[in-house]
């Protein structure tokens, strides 16, 4: 059956983006959606099955890792790893973006 | 109190029909109480405006229904450990917002459906091919029997690991 692991590919969905970009602070997984939710102004908000599907696929693919604490509910936080292919994301996503500007910069001094 | 049965057609196949269906009753005041064989248990309570969702997981640690909980999703009841049901404000964040987990959520449950049902299936063509052989009367009813039960287990993996498929490959389609 063809299964198509995005973190193999080192391509991040835009959800794993911003829950990587969350956890550049400790946070469990209620934060999570919280900081997602705010930074992106209720533009992009994640589900409760999405997100655990996705925190249990990144401690797999050890782009972020559990830390000990007191509280009840677990809290994550990224790896060296996980900002690597972080910045390595970024730079797919920015050649896209200068390809679009190139283009239709160019089509208004046409 | 006072309880009624609502029947299911599969949630292979049904799932999203039969889940606003279950918010239809609860807005009658028919609230969700746990599975029956094939179909639902439904308890009288106050009418109330709510959405039921649901998802696969198998044995989920106690983050899973906190996770839910604090995103407006109550756990209603849960069958085999693995399929449960949320009940949620009209208002709340649906279970899953993108694609591929979405994909995801049916992907886990058509493999073992899948594997159920092809397992059945081998037994099934086994215990034909041992009904052609001569065997005492009663060995030929026990193989029988269990023949029937191999062909019902086939008919309950078999149609549900369709149902998935095609459900995937629909959400597959709509890119």
């Amino acid at each position: 059956m063809p299964r198509n692991d995005t973190i193999e590919l080192g391509e991040l969905t835009d959800s794993m983006l911003y829950i990587l970009l969350a956890l550049t602070e400790a946070r469990h997984g209620y934060l999570i959606m919280q900081f997602v939710e705010e930074l992106t102004n209720g533009r992009i908000k994640i589900g409760p099955a999405s997100m655990y599907t996705i925190i249990k696929k990144l401690v797999n693919a050890q782009l972020i890792e559990p830390i000990d604490g007191d509280g009840k509910q677990k809290r994550y936080v990224i790896t060296a790893q996980g900002r690597a292919l972080v910045a390595e994301d970024l730079k797919r996503r920015q050649a896209i973006v200068d390809d679009a500007r190139f283009i239709l910069d160019g089509e208004g001094q046409r | 109190m006072k309880r009624k049965y609502m029947s299911s057609w599969g949630l292979a196949f049904a799932e999203d029909r039969e889940m606003k269906k279950l918010s239809e009753m609860a807005a009658r005041g028919w609230h969700l109480e746990k599975f029956a064989p094939l179909g639902y248990t439904l308890v009288k309570g106050e009418p109330m405006d709510v959405r039921y969702s649901l998802d696969y997981r198998k044995q989920p640690d106690e983050d899973y229904f906190e996770l839910f909980a604090a995103s407006g999703w109550e756990h209603v009841t849960s069958t085999g450990d693995e399929i449960h049901v949320f009940k949620g404000r009209p208002d709340a964040t649906p279970l899953y917002t993108d694609r591929q987990t979405t994909e995801e959520k049916y992907g886990q449950v058509e493999r073992t459906m899948g594997r159920g049902a092809l397992i059945c299936l081998l037994l099934s063509l086994g215990f034909v091919f041992m009904l052609q052989l001569d065997w005492p009367q009663t060995a030929e009813a026990i193989i029988l029997v269990l023949q029937t039960l191999v062909v019902i287990g086939l008919v309950f993996t078999g149609l549900p690991y369709l149902g998935y498929l095609v459900k995937r490959k629909r959400l597959e389609r709509n890119d």
